[in-house]
C-alpha cells in the first residue's frame, strides 16, 4: 500500500475537506434530513418528482460547475407509494413503486442525502438547504 | 449463517445489487424457513447520512433490514456490527445476512472482525462493487480508497457496464485485475435483469 490510510487516531480530523484523497484521506461533506411534508391540497405525484428532480440536478450542477466531486446525490419519497431519485454526477436516475404515477398526496416523508468531496459541511448545508426550500415552495 | 460483505465506492451500485441478489436468495434458497415467520434473509445497512434511504429501499421491497449508524464512516464499526451479527444470529438465525457497508468503508478489515468475533458464521464473502461509468475519474481523484477497497475482495462486479463501449469495459478490467488478481470477475449491469447464473456462482463460490 502506497498511501497512508488513517487508523482513527486522536489527531483524525473531520475538518479539512480536500481533493486530494490520493495522498490523504478525505472526508466529505454530508446534508442529510428528514421531512414530513404537509400540502395544503393535494398534489399530483408528477410535481413532487419534478420539484425533487430539480433539486437533484441544482446539486450536482452546482458541485460539478465549482470543481467539487459527487459522491451521491439521493433522495427518497415515502408514503403510500414511493419514490427514489439518485446522482452520482451525470444522470438521475428515477424509479418508483408501480402506483406512483396515479398518486396525489397531501402528506409525505421526503429523506434526502448528498454527499459530496471538496467543500466543506457548512456550505454544502446552505446550499443544498436553500435549494431545496426554493424547490419544495415551487409545489404548491 | 451465510454472510455477504458488499463493499464498494459511494454510488456504485451496492444497493440496486443486494435488491437481485435478495431476490435470488429468497426465491431460490428459503426452503429450510419456509413454514416459520422468521426471514431467511436480513439485511444489515451502514449508509452514509442520518436520513437512512437505502434501508427504506429495501424494505419497501418486503425484504428484513437492521441499520446500524456509524459515528465516522470511514472508520469500520467494528464492535456495533459484530454486536448487531450476533443479535441477529440469536434472535432469527437466518440462512442469510448482507451486509451493505459505506461507501467509504474498507470491507477487508470488517471481514477480519467479523471473521474474528462473529459467532455462526458458516462462510463469509467480501463482494466489491466498482462503479465502470467512474472508474476513470475516481481512480484518477482517490486512487488510494479504491485500491484499498477491491485489493481483498473475493468478488468484484464491474457494474454499470452499460455506460461504456467493450473496448473500455477491457481496459477497466485490466487495470482492476492489477489490483486483484485472485478475485471471481464479473461485468454486469444492475439496470438489468443480471443473470441469475452470476448470483449462484457469488453466492456459492469458495476459495
Ligand atoms: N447506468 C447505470 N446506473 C446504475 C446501475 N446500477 C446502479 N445504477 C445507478 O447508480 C446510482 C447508485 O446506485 P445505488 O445502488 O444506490 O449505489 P450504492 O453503491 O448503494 O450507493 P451508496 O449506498 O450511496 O454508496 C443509482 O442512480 C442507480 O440507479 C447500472 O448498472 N447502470
Ligand atoms: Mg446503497
Amino acid at each position: 500500500m502506497s498511501e497512508h490510510w488513517h487508523e482513527h487516531l486522536p489527531e483524525h480530523s473531520h475538518q479539512q475537506p480536500s481533493l486530494e484523497c490520493s495522498t490523504k484521506h478525505s472526508d466529505p461533506a454530508i446534508f442529510s434530513e428528514t421531512h414530513d411534508l404537509a400540502f395544503m391540497e393535494k398534489v399530483t405525484s408528477d410535481k413532487i418528482l419534478q420539484a425533487l428532480t430539480l433539486w437533484v440536478g441544482e446539486i450536482r450542477d452546482w458541485t460539478n460547475d465549482n470543481a467539487y466531486l459527487v459522491g451521491h446525490i439521493k433522495v427518497f419519497v415515502e408514503g403510500q407509494e414511493n419514490l427514489w431519485l439518485s446522482s452520482t454526477g451525470r444522470s438521475i436516475n428515477i424509479k418508483h413503486s408501480q402506483g406512483w404515477s396515479e398518486w396525489s398526496i397531501d402528506r409525505v416523508t421526503l429523506c434526502v442525502t448528498a454527499i459530496v468531496f471538496g467543500m466543506s459541511k457548512k456550505t454544502l448545508g446552505e446550499v443544498a438547504q436553500e435549494s431545496l426550500q426554493a424547490c419544495l415552495n415551487g409545489i404548491n | 449463517m451465510n454472510v455477504l460483505l458488499f463493499g464498494g465506492f459511494l454510488g456504485s451500485g451496492k444497493t440496486s445489487i443486494i435488491l437481485q441478489v435478495a431476490r435470488y436468495l429468497v426465491e431460490g434458497f428459503s426452503t429450510r424457513q419456509l413454514d416459520s415467520d422468521k426471514p431467511s434473509l436480513v439485511i444489515i445497512e451502514n449508509e452514509v447520512g442520518e436520513a437512512g434511504i437505502d434501508d427504506k429501499i429495501l424494505k419497501a421491497e418486503g425484504l428484513s433490514v437492521r441499520e446500524l449508524f456509524a459515528g465516522c464512516i470511514c472508520c469500520t464499526l467494528n464492535a456495533e456490527l459484530t454486536v448487531c451479527l450476533n443479535e441477529i444470529r440469536e434472535e432469527l438465525s437466518p440462512q442469510w445476512v448482507i451486509i451493505e457497508t459505506t461507501g467509504m468503508a474498507f470491507p477487508h478489515k470488517i471481514a477480519e472482525t467479523i471473521t474474528k468475533f462473529g459467532k455462526g458464521i458458516d462462510s463469509l464473502k467480501t463482494i466489491v462493487v466498482a462503479d465502470a461509468e467512474r472508474w476513470d475519474d475516481l481512480s484518477m481523484i482517490m486512487p488510494g480508497l479504491l485500491e484499498e477497497q477491491i485489493v481483498k475482495a473475493n468478488i468484484i462486479l464491474l457494474n454499470k457496464i452499460d455506460c461504456l463501449e467493450p473496448e473500455q469495459i477491457s481496459d477497466v478490467e485490466e487495470s482492476i485485475r492489477r489490483i486483484n488478481s485472485n478475485a471471481l470477475f464479473y461485468a454486469i449491469s444492475a439496470h438489468d435483469e443480471v443473470d441469475p447464473q452470476i448470483w449462484r456462482m457469488a453466492v456459492t463460490y469458495s476459495e
